[in-house]
C-alpha cells in the first residue's frame, strides 16, 4: 500500500467504563472506497468522529494525508468532506443557501464557490428543488441536499457515516451511484453503514467493526474466503433419515448438515463441485428432491462467523 | 464572512416573530414609563398627608409647630378620643396623630430634646417616619435658634423662614438640563435592560442556538473555518442584530419624545444604554451556547431579565432597595446602568457628576467585555466537551 491517507494507530475511546475504541488500527489508501461495517454501538461513527477531531481519544495517534490531524488542522480540513449520519442543514435556508454556506466554509472565492455549488446541486439531482427549504423536501432528497452540503468544495477525502438511512431505494441507488462517480474523479470515501448490501456494492475495501475492534480487514473476496463457509447449498425434500445425513456429512468439504422444515442445508468448506457430488449423493440413496440452490456467503455470513451474531442484531 | 452572512439571512427570515416581540415590548416599554412616571408623581402629591395635632399645651411653640404642619399637610380635627382616633388611622382617613402635651414649651426652652411630643400613626408606614423627620427637623432648628440667644419668638420666625427656603436648595446641585428634558425620556430609557435582555433573549438568542445546534456545530468544526473566526462571526451577528433593536427603540423614543431625545443629558442615557445593549448582546450570547431550545431561552429571559431588574431597581427605587440587595447588585450590571441613567435624569438623590458617570459606563464596558469573553471561552470549552 502507497502512503495511506488515513492512518490510525492503537486508537483507545472510553466513555467512563465503556471502551468504545480498543486498540484499533486503520490505513486507509489514496483513491480507495472504505467500508467500516459493524453493528450499531460497534463503534464506527465514533472512529469517524476520532478522525475528524470533533472527539478526543485516550490514546494512539491519527495521521491524515501523512499529518497528525488535530481539531485545529485547518490546513487538513480544508480538504476533508463530512457527511453526518444526521441531516445537518439550516431548516431557514433554500437548497442553494444551505449547500453555498457549507461550500463557503472552505471556498473563499466567489466565483469558484458559484461554479462548484452548481456543479454539486447538478450532482445530486436538486436543481429543480434549488430554492425550496429542507421542509418542503422529502427523506430522500434531504439525504441528498446532506452530502451536497458535504461535496460542495471537492474535497479529496469524504467521509458518509450512514448516508442512505430512512432512505427509498431510488435515492439510495441514486446516493449510491454519486458515491461511485466521486471515487472515480479521485475522491477517497470512507462509508460507514451497517447496510452489508451497500457496503458489499460500492467499498473496495471492508472493515468489520464490533465491541471497538477491527475484527477483520481486506477486499469483500478476502473476507470471505476467511471463514469456513463457502458454499451453501440449500435443497428442499420431503424427508431424510439420520444415516442419510451421515453419509452427507462424509463427503469431502461438507462441515455441516440440517435439516428442517423440508429443506435440507448443506454447509461446505472449500473444494470443488460439491453441489455436483451432494446430488449424486442423494440420488445413490435413492432420494427425490425439489428445488436446489447454491450459494456463496455473504457479508452477513462473514459477520456471523466472526463475531457470532447477525449484523442488524 | 460566511457565516455571518448566513446569520443574517436566519434573522431575516425569523423577523416576522422579531417584530411580534418588539411590538409587545415596545408597548410594554411605554406603559411601564408612564405607570412609573405617574407613581412618582403621586409620590409627590402624597407628602401632603392628612394629620391630626392635638394641643394639650397652647403655648406658642405648640401653636408654631402646629402651623408649620398646617403649612405642610392637611390638619383634620379631631376629638381628643383614643377610640375615635384609633378608627380614623385604622381606615386610613389620616396618617398621623401629633399629639403636644402640656410643658411643651417650656421643655423645649430648657433645651430638652427626648419625650417632647407623643404620636401614633400607621404601623411601619413609611409616612409616618415622613412627618416624624420634619417635626424633628424642626424642633431641632428652633433649638438651635434658641441655643443661639434668639427669644421663642424670634428662634419661631427664623425657624420657619429658613425652613420655607430649604426646598429649593437641593436642586441646585443638578445639573439644570436635566430638569428641562421631560422625565418620560429618561423613564423610557430606564426599563431597556429588561426590554432588552428579554427581546434578545427570545429573538436572538434562537438564532445563535440555532448555529450551536449539534450537528451544524459539528459540521462547521469539520470545516476549516478557524474557531475563533467563527466565534468572531456568531459574535459580530448578535452586536449587529442588538444594533438593529437599538436603533428601533430610538426611533420609537424619537417617535415619543422628539427632540427631547437628543438634549445632552438624553445623550447620556442614550449612550448607556447602548453600554447595556452590549452587555445584553453577550449575555446572549453566552446563554446561547448552553440553551437547548426556544423554551429554555423564554425561560432564562424572565429569570436573569426579572432577577436582574428587581435587584438592580429597574423596577423599585433603588434608594427602597436594602442595603444588603444594593450590595449584591453592584456586582450586576443593571445597578451601573440605573445608577448612570438615575444621575443623568436627575431622579437620584447623587447629584451629576461625570466622573461618577463615566465611571458607571466603565464598568459596565467591564462587564460586556467580561461577557463577550466568557462567551468565546465557553464555546472553546463547548467544542473540547463535543471532543469528549
Amino acid at each position: 500500500m502507497s502512503t495511506p491517507i488515513i492512518k490510525v494507530e492503537n486508537l483507545v475511546k472510553r466513555y467512563r467504563e465503556l471502551v468504545a475504541l480498543d486498540h484499533f488500527n486503520l490505513e486507509i489508501a489514496e483513491g480507495e472506497i472504505f467500508g467500516l461495517l459493524g453493528p450499531n454501538g460497534s463503534g464506527k461513527t465514533t472512529t469517524i468522529n476520532c478522525i475528524l477531531s470533533l472527539l478526543s481519544y485516550d490514546k494512539g495517534t491519527i495521521h491524515v494525508f501523512g499529518k497528525e490531524m488535530h481539531p485545529d488542522s485547518y490546513d487538513l480540513k480544508r480538504r476533508i468532506g463530512v457527511v453526518m449520519q444526521n441531516v445537518a442543514v439550516f431548516e431557514e435556508l433554500t437548497v442553494y443557501e444551505n449547500i453555498d454556506y457549507f461550500c463557503g466554509l472552505y471556498i473563499r472565492d466567489k466565483t469558484l464557490r458559484r461554479q462548484y455549488v452548481e456543479e454539486a446541486i447538478d450532482f445530486v439531482g436538486l436543481h429543480e428543488f434549488r430554492k425550496f427549504y429542507p421542509k418542503k423536501l422529502s427523506g430522500g432528497l434531504l439525504r441528498r441536499l446532506n452530502i451536497a452540503c458535504g461535496i460542495a468544495h471537492k474535497p479529496k477525502l469524504l467521509f458518509l457515516d450512514e448516508p442512505t438511512v430512512a432512505v427509498d431505494p431510488q435515492s439510495r441507488n441514486k446516493i449510491l451511484e454519486g458515491i461511485q462517480e466521486l471515487n472515480k474523479q479521485g475522491v477517497t470515501i470512507v462509508y460507514t453503514s451497517h447496510y452489508m448490501e451497500e457496503v458489499e456494492q460500492i467499498c473496495t475495501r471492508i472493515a468489520i467493526m464490533d465491541k471497538g475492534k477491527n475484527l477483520a480487514i481486506g477486499t469483500k473476496e478476502e473476507l470471505k474466503r476467511m471463514i469456513k463457509k463457502s458454499e451453501i447449498i440449500s435443497i428442499e425434500i420431503l424427508d431424510i433419515s439420520e444415516e442419510a445425513i451421515a453419509a452427507l456429512k462424509n463427503l469431502p468439504h461438507i462441515y455441516e448438515v440440517t435439516f428442517e422444515n423440508r429443506q435440507l442445508q448443506v454447509l461446505c468448506s472449500g473444494g470443488r463441485h460439491n453441489l455436483l457430488r451432494v446430488l449424486n449423493c442423494l440420488q445413490s440413496m435413492d432420494l427425490s428432491f425439489g428445488r436446489v440452490y447454491s450459494e456463496l456467503p455473504s457479508l452477513n455470513d462473514v459477520f456471523l462467523e466472526i463475531t457470532g451474531k447477525e449484523l442488524r442484531d | 464572512m460566511q457565516l455571518f452572512k448566513a446569520f443574517m439571512k436566519v434573522a431575516k427570515k425569523r423577523l416576522p416573530s422579531s417584530m411580534i416581540y418588539f411590538v409587545i415590548y415596545g408597548a410594554i416599554t411605554f406603559l411601564m414609563s408612564e405607570s412609573y412616571q405617574s407613581t412618582m408623581d403621586a409620590n409627590f402629591q402624597s407628602r401632603s398627608l392628612n394629620i391630626c395635632v392635638i394641643d394639650e399645651d397652647g403655648s406658642q411653640a405648640s401653636k408654631s409647630l402646629t402651623n408649620y404642619l398646617d403649612s405642610l399637610h392637611e390638619l383634620t380635627e379631631l376629638e381628643n378620643d383614643p377610640e375615635v382616633l384609633q378608627d380614623y388611622l385604622y381606615y386610613r382617613y389620616i396618617s398621623y396623630v401629633l399629639t403636644i402635651p402640656a410643658g411643651f414649651e417650656e421643655k423645649l426652652l430648657e433645651g430638652e430634646t427626648d419625650h417632647l411630643l407623643l404620636n401614633v400613626k400607621v404601623p411601619g408606614s413609611t409616612t409616618g417616619a415622613f412627618v416624624d423627620q420634619q417635626i424633628d427637623l424642626y424642633l431641632r432648628t428652633i433649638q438651635i435658634y434658641l441655643a443661639g440667644g434668639y427669644t421663642l419668638e424670634a428662634a419661631v420666625h427664623e425657624t420657619d423662614s429658613s425652613l420655607a427656603e430649604a426646598v429649593p436648595v437641593n436642586n441646585l446641585v443638578f445639573e439644570t438640563e436635566s430638569l428641562s428634558t421631560p422625565k418620560s425620556v429618561f423613564f423610557f430609557y430606564r426599563y431597556l435592560p429588561y426590554i432588552f435582555i428579554v427581546l434578545l433573549f427570545v429573538g436572538l438568542a434562537p438564532i445563535v442556538v440555532i448555529f450551536n445546534k449539534k450537528d451544524l456545530r459539528e459540521r462547521t468544526f469539520c470545516s476549516s473555518l478557524h474557531l475563533n473566526n467563527r466565534n468572531l462571526q456568531l459574535a459580530l451577528g448578535c452586536v449587529v442584530y442588538a444594533l438593529v433593536v437599538w436603533a428601533a427603540f430610538l426611533l420609537l423614543g424619537t417617535a415619543a419624545y422628539g427632540r427631547a431625545m437628543f438634549t445632552a443629558n438624553a445623550l447620556y442615557a442614550m449612550l448607556n444604554s447602548f453600554i447595556f445593549l452590549l452587555i445584553s448582546a453577550g449575555l446572549t450570547m453566552f446563554i446561547s451556547i448552553f440553551t437547548p431550545n426556544d423554551n429554555v431561552a423564554n425561560m432564562l429571559a424572565n429569570i436573569i431579565g426579572l432577577g436582574m431588574s428587581f435587584l438592580c431597581g429597574v423596577f423599585v427605587e433603588p434608594s427602597l432597595l436594602s442595603e444588603g440587595v444594593l450590595k449584591i447588585a453592584r456586582f450586576l450590571p443593571a445597578y451601573w446602568y440605573i445608577k448612570a441613567n438615575d444621575m443623568a435624569s436627575g431622579l437620584s438623590t447623587q447629584a451629576f457628576d461625570i466622573s461618577l458617570y463615566w465611571e458607571a459606563i466603565g464598568i459596565q464596558l467591564l462587564f460586556a467585555v467580561a461577557i463577550f469573553a466568557a462567551a468565546l471561552a465557553a464555546s472553546r470549552i463547548r467544542r473540547q466537551q463535543t471532543a469528549s
